[in-house]
């Protein structure tokens, strides 16, 4: 049988199609063009509109637009309109801050996506910086003499800043607070939220006996525990929690956690709901549900689910919903609640002209009317004391109630790397480190806090010393 | 009479546990739909609904307008329509030069083409990410399906199809003057329909469901984003659980339907040779 030459030729580009499909050659790609100064006057001289990419990862309800992904697009609108020298395209990563940081990193392979102002979660700053890939917002603080972070909250610059540099711009600031229902306190005879872990216990066996269930649903939220650090002035790294040098260990194995950790398998065994922190809405608010259901009267979570509850909060009206700060082991607070969220980063993959937009842009999300807005609706409370009589304006004295907990947490109170949050570029691991203490911590054979802690921290700094390395 | 009662015994024991493999397996996909249709206080009953009580239909409408999920469908099917005929076209072709045609190389060949198969795409996603950067074709459709046209598995699964059609056909088809391109359209690959229409199915799975790479390629082109990146877009918020799994139903619908139709080449293929 003679075999076609057309046979030949196909069946060898099939061949070749296979070889490309799993290993392809690496090609060189060429050399972007590199921002090396932030000079915001050249926008000025900008001849044509610029057009820049702002990549972010807000999430969006699908219900009339609503969500956080829907007030952002809006004001990338505000900015677009207001002004006629850049143009910015808003490009939303569905899959929140992994997917953008997932995105950017592959971008700097060369594949020329880079976005030109990129979000990132506020734990990612280390990361960024190590990437070498972000022109810090210092060099752009320093060129314009008209911008200035002085009526910022000072923390919130903290969380960005490692030595002496700014490394990028907060945006969005959220903490964890406590969650409460109202009419199961009244049913229950409890007259004001616990402020002390030992009230949190007792109200929990007030609750149980009056029908709910757990009493208590506590997420198994490392967050929480890092908040609790800040709140005792604690850092959980080495070298100021990271901000004055390069983390080496990690230092949250101490008496304060401990007796937080134990208080926590108190409630636990006490028949408290340990629900993940991760998963799909069901899961990961399953602490929150636990309260919809009548099934637990408190809870703890992040302010950024303040507007979706709000949304909800109509549904059940079982449910009038407290927000109050954290409770701590003596009631009072030594330190102060470090931010969480987000912050806004410009990659030096930019021209000169284009981080000049980025900056421009920059500074009008986060000027102290946008903040304002920003923060309306959104559960993020702001991050600029300038904003604040304004955002308390727009919001109603029930809505203000709550979210007046979070910002009064995070705006009074200490500011020093302690309450900053930490920065390290191991983050994720340490996280998990926790995130399995945490597990073990609220079941059988329910081991002791200090031996979870102590193991935790140990793989916390194999991991930090890991990272470090690989460098 | 003993060995009667065994044989029910094993009979009864194997549609047990082929009963619960069928419920480990539609549980998820039930809860899916189920969820879809309650309200966010049936969702968060305890203990949990297992019934929409009453069905809240709007969930679908919401998701599907609200969600804009039928333009990510719609890329969807070109992007994994696409894909499917690359592969089926590229494993038809390698696989009969492997099944039929003496080459130098070829043992050793093969063996590398199938070696591709056992990496991780994951390990590749930059080198792909770099060339398609370099061939122009970041943020495109191109981008998008050029690197899935060929796979290792379809050559393979295909050459074993191809294997097994007896040497007798092919003999009788050389006297018969056929050449070797006639001889795979009339009639190797007409003989191994259930082994495509099974890798058909695998590709069409594996297209559809891919989210890291479609992640990387469209960039900021949204008009390229395929459903999965669409149905992580909707709901995520407390308030709207119902929304997320009607977007989620939706997304899962077309790959049901797809099984249904194909599920008795799928077995057929994945079954043949099993028995002699």
């Amino acid at each position: 049988m003679k075999t076609n030459p057309l046979i030949k030729i196909l069946a060898s580009s099939a061949l070749a199609l296979t070889s490309m499909a799993s290993v392809t050659l690496v090609h060189t790609t060429n050399a972007q063009a590199a921002s090396s100064t932030c000079d915001p006057s050249l926008l000025a001289k900008a001849t044509s509109k610029v057009n820049i990419t702002f990549e972010e990862s807000m999430a969006g309800g699908a219900v009339g637009g609503t969500g956080n992904k829907g007030k952002l697009a809006a004001l990338i609108a505000s900015y677009n309109a207001s002004q006629n020298k850049v143009h910015v395209t808003d490009v939303n990563d569905t899959g929140g801050y992994t997917d953008t940081w997932t995105k950017y990193v592959a971008s700097l392979s060369g594949s020329g996506s880079t976005p030109n102002v990129v979000m990132f979660a506020q734990e990612d700053t280390q990361a960024a910086a190590d990437t070498q890939s972000v022109m810090p917002i210092s060099t752009c603080l320093n060129a314009d003499k008209k911008a200035s972070v002085k009526t910022f909250v000072t923390k919130a610059i903290n969380a960005y800043t490692i030595g002496s540099t700014q490394v990028g711009m907060p945006f969005s600031v959220s903490t964890p607070v406590m969650y409460y229902n109202k009419q199961a306190f009244a049913k229950s005879g409890i007259k004001s939220p616990p402020t002390t872990m030992a009230q949190l216990i007792a109200d929990q066996k007030l609750l149980q006996n009056h029908g709910y269930k757990y009493g208590v649903a506590l997420k198994k939220d490392p967050w929480i525990t890092t908040t609790w650090m800040g709140l005792a002035d604690l850092p959980v790294l080495n070298n100021g929690n990271g901000h004055t040098r390069r983390a080496t260990a990690a230092t949250f194995n101490n008496a304060t956690s401990q007796a937080y950790w134990n208080s926590m398998q108190t409630i636990i065994k006490n028949g408290g709901l340990a629900s993940s922190a991760t998963g799909n809405i069901t899961t990961a608010y399953a602490n929150i549900f636990a309260i919809s259901t009548d099934d637990a009267g408190i809870t703890f979570d992040t302010t950024a689910a303040l507007g979706s509850i709000q949304d909800a909060l109509p549904l059940f009206k079982n449910v009038t919903l407290g927000v109050a700060p954290l409770p701590t082991l003596t009631g009072k607070s030594v330190g102060s609640t470090p931010p969480g969220g987000n912050g806004l980063f410009i990659p030096k993959a930019n021209s000169n002209l284009e981080t000049a937009a980025a900056w421009d842009f920059i500074k009008y999300l986060t000027s102290a009317a946008t903040i304002a807005k920003w923060s309306t609706g959104t559960g993020y409370i702001p991050i600029r004391t300038d904003s604040a009589a304004a955002w308390k304006k727009a919001l109603n004295a029930t809505q203000f109630g709550w979210y007046n907990v979070a910002y009064t947490a995070f705006s009074k109170g200490k500011s020093d790397n302690a309450t900053a949050g930490s920065v390290v570029g191991a983050y994720a691991d340490i996280q998990g480190d926790l995130v399995t203490a945490l597990n073990g911590l609220t079941q059988s054979p329910w081991p002791s806090a200090s031996s979870l802690l102590a193991t935790a921290q140990n793989a916390a700094t194999a991991h930090i010393l890991s990272y470090n390395s690989r460098l | 009479m003993a060995s009667k009662q065994r044989r029910l015994a094993g009979r009864t024991g194997s549609y047990a546990l082929l009963t619960l493999l069928a419920f480990i397996v539609g549980f998820p996909l039930y809860i899916i739909f189920a969820g879809s249709l309650m309200s966010l206080k049936e969702i968060t009953s305890v203990p949990p609904s297992l019934f929409p009580m009453h069905p809240i239909w709007s969930t679908f409408r919401d998701a599907f307008v609200g969600g804009n999920l039928g333009q990510y469908l719609a890329v969807s099917f070109f992007q994994s329509g696409i894909i499917v005929v690359g592969q089926v076209l590229t494993s038809i072709l390698a696989a009969f030069a492997f099944a039929y045609i003496q080459f130098p190389w070829k043992r050793t060949i093969f063996v590398a083409m199938l070696a591709t198969s056992m990496i991780p795409f994951e390990v590749t996603v930059t080198a792909n990410l770099q060339t398609v950067a370099a061939l122009g074709w970041s943020e495109t459709m191109q981008g998008l399906v050029v690197p899935f046209l060929a796979t290792g598995f379809g050559i393979f699964l295909l050459r074993q199809a191809f294997l097994q059609i007896p040497k007798e056909m092919h003999e009788a088809a050389v006297i018969d003057g056929y050449s070797s391109w006639k001889f795979m359209w009339r009639v190797a690959v007409p003989l191994a329909r259930p082994s495509i229409a099974a890798l058909a199915v695998f590709s069409f799975l594996g297209a559809w469901n891919q989210y890291l790479w479609p992640l990387l390629e469209t960039g900021s082109n949204k008009n390229i984003q395929t459903i999965q990146m669409g149905i992580r877009g909707v709901g995520g918020q407390v308030s709207t659980a119902n929304v997320s799994l009607a977007a989620a139903a939706i997304a899962v619908a077309p790959l049901l339907i797809l099984l249904v139709f194909f599920q008795k080449h799928l077995v057929r293929s994945l079954t043949a040779g099993a028995v002699k």
